[in-house]
């Protein structure tokens, strides 16, 4: 099968199956990512199509590893949706009290994951109780399967931040987790 | 790497494994979400619309140098006359000051003077007057960004043209100046002006865009002007003192150099707040 | 060129301009009527991306707006409700300018639409010293220019005298084919000559949609 840094060459010299080949590899997990890093499945679509409209314009020279680089495209588009007039209007800002962070979701009130209906819908509102910074790490880790330095790589980051990242958003979401549960069997 | 605990912390250290405990149910929680799977209408139009963006696409022909100049000419129609008439009375000012005291007034003037017209051309060129024609342009193939990078080119090709001039019978009525730093120093207040002006137009209009440069300019003027008043009494006149502080002043090259990047960060600001985005409408 | 439009609404501060407008737009030519303040303008504008909705959505070729406005703007020509344009400009400058906008190759056309609307005699005159109705003619020109698919014209015949009218409703026929043309006016002979179909606004909302013969059966009173 050809790898989509060879595919990523034929679609800048104007190809379109190679176009629609990488479409077919990344529409769905950019989807996913972006719907779980946002919590808004509109705007994930609308910066599924902005991450790939960037990568189509870019003049640069090619990477070398194509996939860190398309979630990194992703995941600052994600960022600057966060630092965004129409999410402030949607939700209150809050600064991240553990990196000195300025951007993250509001923090969902952890009483309404209870009223979540499907699994689906209970794990985003987990993962939105989390700081975006935490919630990317966790995401990238558990859902896209990179390794901590390419999440580095991918958040512009240093390791060790990845890492404390890493573990102060799991003891979060595990504490959040554990204090639902012991909720409903209240 | 199939265990989902495995997949939440590979990579940390044993000590912060250790911290966070027992994660089994976290990790088979977050298992439980699938994630939104895309419709396959959806994907049949998300490429629909990037094959517009495809290189070789009619719809994003990159556009050529001659349809540049072609699209800077165009520009240029829409400019009145007054615009072109300031710019060459400027240049008449120039002039007849250096013949009636060449050697220290033309700088002076040449230094206040320049920026000024910068700012109050870009004002100009983004004159309420002109919001029938703006919306037009919105529905056009012709990115905004495109459109207002190729006026602001116009603007300042056309004070830059100017200024060269004014440079020039500097350079030749008084050697003892620095054509370098003079460079500098007129374009860094310049620049700063015009990207300052450019950005409080687009940002809110044109008044805004006119009003806050030359606010600006104005009080830098008064500034300097009591240093150089207070220099007199040390037997120096205004532009001496001007020309000393450009032959000699770091500070005020690295400042210049500072004003030209802040001047250059506003224009790309502006770029990027420019109407008719597609930020803007969704 | 399918437009479709869902609870779309507007308003501007107190005054509501459209509630939850639901439309769906072929190819062809259509009316939109309706009295002053009833909405016709704040539609035409959102169909033209220059004004945003409060709410609701809008698709073309079933892309949603937001997704596409490159596209979208690239196919169509729009006729403002007020034009004012710069007074030094001339018709044939204004003309000439919006085709390099709008990357036109063909050099016949300007000319073309500039004698099809008999505009030819004051072609190099300023705006300052054209009448309404010459000026009101170099918007619909400038509509027209790119051969647009998409094709929306706000009050298309406001100020234009009997012949004038004609030039026009000669030029839309020709250009009609496979487009899609959305005009508001408040002149009923305008719609029986041009086109079959209606969609009737009242207080920002539609109160009909579907052929003019059958206007009346829904609107008592309401009569061409």
């Amino acid at each position: 099968m050809e790898s989509d840094e060879q595919l990523y060459i034929r679609v800048r010299g104007g190809d379109r199956t190679a176009l629609a080949g990488l479409v077919e590899r990344y529409h769905g997990p950019l989807l996913k990512f972006l719907s779980r890093m946002t919590g808004q499945t509109q705007s994930a679509e609308d910066m599924v199509q902005d991450t790939f409209i960037r990568i189509l314009t870019c003049r640069g020279v090619p990477p070398e590893h194509f996939r860190p680089w398309i979630y990194q495209i992703a995941r600052n588009l994600a960022r600057d949706y966060f630092r965004s007039a129409a999410f402030r209007r949607e939700t209150f800002y809050l600064p991240d009290e553990d990196q000195g962070d300025d951007w993250m979701a509001a923090p969902v009130e952890t009483e309404s994951l209870a009223l979540q209906s499907s699994d689906c819908v209970q794990v985003n509102a987990l993962l939105q109780c989390l700081p975006a910074r935490q919630r990317e790490v966790i995401l990238l880790r558990f859902y896209q399967e990179f390794s901590l330095e390419e999440i580095s790589t991918i958040t512009g980051a240093p390791l060790g931040t990845v890492k404390s990242r890493l573990f102060h958003g799991l003891r979060r979401a595990r504490m959040i987790l554990e204090q639902e549960e012991v909720g409903q069997d209240e | 790497m199939n265990n989902p605990v495995d997949r939440l912390t590979d990579g940390l250290d044993e000590t912060q494994r250790q911290a966070l405990g027992d994660l089994n149910a976290l990790a088979h929680f977050l298992e439980t979400d699938l994630g939104t799977e895309p419709e396959t209408a959806g994907r049949d139009h998300l490429l629909t619309v990037l094959e517009q963006y495809l290189p070789g696409s009619p719809a994003i022909k990159r556009r050529q140098w001659t349809n540049w100049l072609r699209l800077a000419h165009s520009q240029s129609v829409l400019f009145e006359k007054s615009f072109w008439l300031a710019g060459l009375l400027v240049l008449l000012l120039g002039l007849s000051l250096s013949v009636i005291d060449g050697r220290d007034l033309l700088p002076l003037v040449f230094i206040v003077v320049a920026p000024l017209l910068a700012a109050v051309g870009v004002a100009y060129v983004f004159r309420p007057e002109t919001r029938t024609l703006g919306e037009l342009e919105r529905l056009t193939a012709t990115g905004a960004a495109e459109l207002l990078y190729t006026r602001l080119a116009l603007v300042l090709a056309f004070n830059l043209l100017i200024s060269l001039l004014l440079l020039l019978l500097i350079w030749l009525e008084g050697p003892q100046v620095v054509l370098w730093r003079l460079t500098l120093i007129w374009l860094g207040p310049m620049l700063a002006l015009t990207g300052l002006a450019f950005y409080a137009t687009i940002r809110w209009n044109s008044l805004v865009g006119a009003i806050l440069p030359l606010g600006l300019w104005g009080c830098l003027i008064l500034l300097g002007w009591s240093e150089a008043v207070a220099r007199a009494t040390e037997g120096m006149t205004p532009a001496f003192w001007l020309l000393l502080i450009i032959s000699r002043s770091d500070p005020l090259l690295i400042g210049a150099s500072l004003a030209c990047l802040v001047g250059l960060g506003l224009l790309g600001l502006a770029g990027r707040t420019a109407p008719g985005g597609e930020k803007s409408w969704s | 060129m399918e437009l479709r439009i869902r609870e779309l609404s507007k308003s501007y501060g107190t005054q509501v301009a459209l509630r939850n407008v639901n439309l769906d737009f072929q190819p062809g030519t259509i009316a939109l009527l309706g009295p002053n303040g009833s909405g016709k303008t704040t539609l035409l504008r959102c169909l033209a991306s220059l004004t945003r909705p409060d709410h609701g959505q809008l698709w073309f070729d079933g892309i949603p707006y937001r997704r596409n406005l490159k596209l979208l703007r690239s196919q169509c020509g729009y006729l403002p409700q007020e034009l004012d344009f710069p007074h030094n400009l001339t018709p044939r400058q204004l003309l000439e300018y919006l085709g390099t906008l709008k990357n036109i190759s063909e050099s016949g056309q300007v000319d073309y639409l500039l004698s099809a609307l008999g505009l030819k005699s004051v072609a190099d005159r300023p705006f300052g010293r054209l009448s309404g109705g010459q000026i009101r003619l170099t918007g619909i020109a400038q509509a027209f220019l790119g051969k647009p698919s998409l094709l929306l014209l706000d009050e298309l015949t406001r100020g234009l005298d009997v012949e004038e009218r004609e030039r026009v409703f000669a030029l839309a026929r020709k250009s009609s084919s496979g487009r899609l043309i959305v005009f508001s006016t408040h002149d009923p002979p305008d719609v029986e000559r041009f086109t079959e179909q209606a969609i009737v606004l009242q207080q920002g909302r539609v109160i009909f949609s579907g052929k003019t013969e059958d206007l009346h059966h829904h609107i008592p009173g309401y009569h061409f």
